[in-house]
């Protein structure tokens, strides 16, 4: 049962990054590979901010959002002038570059959270809060997957009724034919950097949950793996059709467990299941480009 | 003293940004499979040498090998996506699958761990009164001599000549009935090879694991669009810029910062001077 809701809160985490991933590419048209950067960032603040200041869930899952939606910048503000693969090779940039600040922000001697050494490097923060309710704080159990589901509902669901505004369809034009949305008046621009700055916060909410939930945080939440996974998990869902990166999450996320079943050891699996993304991922382009249940091919 | 020592990484960052080159302007494929070769030739030679076989036999067979992965790839892989008319997105999204497909078999046969390859002598040469290894000295001649090879066979063959022209207009060659898949194999090879040899270069000077690859690549493409990514000779001027930069780095501040500066290099002329050193304008439409 403990197993299920384990699966359950991953579940979760997993469809709320993907989904917003699926934003940048399926309303952008930009293969995006920092998007674990983003993810960690918001479990980074989340952290820091439970530890060393004692914030609520609710407050630092709000303020890992804003964080991201600012950082944002450094994905849309290349967008404007790049395309294809030199925006995919920015955005691997920015990713490696994250990372490297979770990972060298280090110094010994120093308490983990202050200016000398913010992210504690390779070893990480602990004892991230857990979330209240009532004054009680959630264990992992059902309180916290019951909380997740809220949560991501509420985020998923907000996050549908704005693709499906006239907004959403403006950056689907956009995608389409960014000239002719020019002609009309529309700034493209504009559209882009609000799309990327909300899928980012949405990255960080998925990404204070999980903090939230393992009550630690470590650099390879950032680490470039976990950008692929998210890229499978869209690719292999469906580009653009919004349930696609649902169905990704889930497919990805089960593999591990099936493989454990048929016997490959715990080790093992981690391996065997990014060498099964990888093969996927290329029979996918050759075969199905927009993925299983989607409706939309890149085009660049 | 710290210009030669730039000046031999920058030599070895060129390598293995011509090998991406070559790949990218003829064909258009961001080629980051090409990472995945990297990390595992020093394993191929390494594995080799300790059973027995001798070093020159293990490094030749260790770049056979890549050569023929690589060719493998197009064959398999990039050549059939070409001839859909497949996006380059597509190319990339399949070479990510390849990079992390030969990643995580290196990490299921070899492990996780970081090794020295032990061909490089360590000793201080005497040799013009630089205080440089043996094994940098080895390095930069050697990739001095593999770049100079790759020009003259680009400037001096028929071969060379169609690959050129190749990357210079696709539809125009193959209209004038040149072969495009026999350059396209030509370019895949001699991107493997010259892949290979940067690594082992590398490995044995500083050593080799699973995820150098691309960390040695992002610092090779850096130094193609520093450069110049529409011009061959980008690779060469890219790279002996971005050694330098980073050896200045390494001199200044400390290695961590590395990377940094070379990625804000790389954005800097990418906002600034899109075509690089050595490129020429072009218009955004079609350089984007």
């Amino acid at each position: 049962m403990t197993y299920l809701l384990h699966l359950l809160m991953l579940l979760f985490v997993y469809a709320m990054a993907a989904c917003s991933l699926n934003m940048i590419i399926g309303y952008c048209g930009l293969l995006n590979l920092a998007h674990a950067g983003y993810f960690a960032i918001g479990a980074y603040t989340y952290a820091l901010l439970t530890v060393t200041l004692g914030w609520g869930f609710i407050p630092a899952t709000l303020s890992a959002a804003s964080v991201a939606a600012a950082l944002s910048l450094f994905i849309s503000l290349p967008s404007r002038r790049f395309r294809g693969d030199f925006f995919v090779l920015i955005s691997l940039a920015v990713e490696l570059v994250f990372f490297g600040l979770f990972y060298n922000w280090y110094s010994d001697g120093h308490p983990p959270g202050t200016l000398e050494n913010l992210t504690n490097g390779p070893f990480g923060l602990e004892g991230v809060g857990r979330p209240e309710f009532l004054g009680r704080g959630l264990e992992r159990g059902p309180g916290l997957v019951i909380l997740a589901a809220v949560l991501t509902s509420i985020v998923l669901a907000s996050c549908y009724f704005m693709l499906s505004s006239p907004w959403g369809r403006l950056l689907k034009a956009i995608r389409d034919d960014e000239v002719a949305v020019r002609s009309l008046g529309k700034n493209p621009d504009k559209a882009r950097a609000e799309l990327m700055a909300i899928a980012c916060a949405v990255a960080a909410v998925s990404g204070s949950l999980y903090a939230s939930y393992l009550g630690y945080v470590d650099p390879s939440l950032s680490s470039l793996d976990q950008s692929m996974l998210f890229l499978a998990m869209v690719l292999l869902g469906g580009v653009e059709r919004f349930w696609g990166p649902m169905l990704g999450a889930a497919v990805l996320l089960l593999l591990p467990e099936f493989l454990r079943e048929v016997g490959f050891s715990g080790q093992l699996a981690p391996s065997i299941r990014n060498i099964i993304v990888g093969v996927v991922l290329c029979i996918l382009m050759h075969s199905r480009p927009e993925g299983l249940i989607g409706s939309y091919r890149l085009k660049e | 003293m710290i210009l030669a020592y730039g000046v031999v990484n920058g030599l070895v960052i060129a390598l293995l940004a011509l090998g991406f080159s070559l790949v990218y302007l003829p064909a258009r494929v961001f080629n980051i499979a090409l990472a995945g070769l990297y990390s595992l030739t020093p394993f191929l030679a390494w594995s080799l040498i300790e059973h027995g076989l001798g070093t020159g036999g293990s490094i030749a067979m260790a770049i056979a090998v890549a050569v023929g992965i690589s060719l493998l790839l197009e064959v398999v892989n990039h050549g059939p996506l070409e001839r859909k008319g497949a996006p380059s997105s597509a190319h990339l999204v399949t070479s990510l699958g390849s990079y992390m497909v030969i990643i995580e078999l290196i990490v299921l046969i070899w492990d996780n761990e970081s090794k020295v390859l032990g061909i490089g002598s360590r000793e201080l040469s005497p040799l013009l009164g630089l205080r440089l290894m043996n094994s940098q000295i080895v390095a930069g001649t050697v990739s001095a001599v593999l770049l100079a090879l790759s020009y003259g066979w680009l400037h001096g063959t028929r071969n060379g000549l169609v690959l050129r022209a190749i990357a210079d207009n696709p539809t125009q060659a193959s209209l004038y009935g040149l072969s495009i898949r026999r350059a396209r194999l030509f370019a895949f090879g001699l991107s493997g090879c010259l892949g290979a040899s940067a690594a082992l270069l590398r490995a044995s000077d500083v050593g080799f694991g699973p995820h150098l690859g691309i960390e040695a690549l992002l610092p090779a493409v850096a130094a193609l669009i520093i450069g110049g990514r529409d011009s061959l000779w980008g690779p060469l001027v890219g790279g002996l810029v971005v050694g330098i930069l980073r050896s200045l780095a390494l001199w200044l501040f400390a290695s961590q910062w590395q990377e940094p500066i070379t990625f804000t290099a790389m954005l800097f002329f990418l906002l600034l001077k899109p075509q690089g050193l050595v490129g020429r304008r072009t218009r955004v439409e079609f350089g984007g």
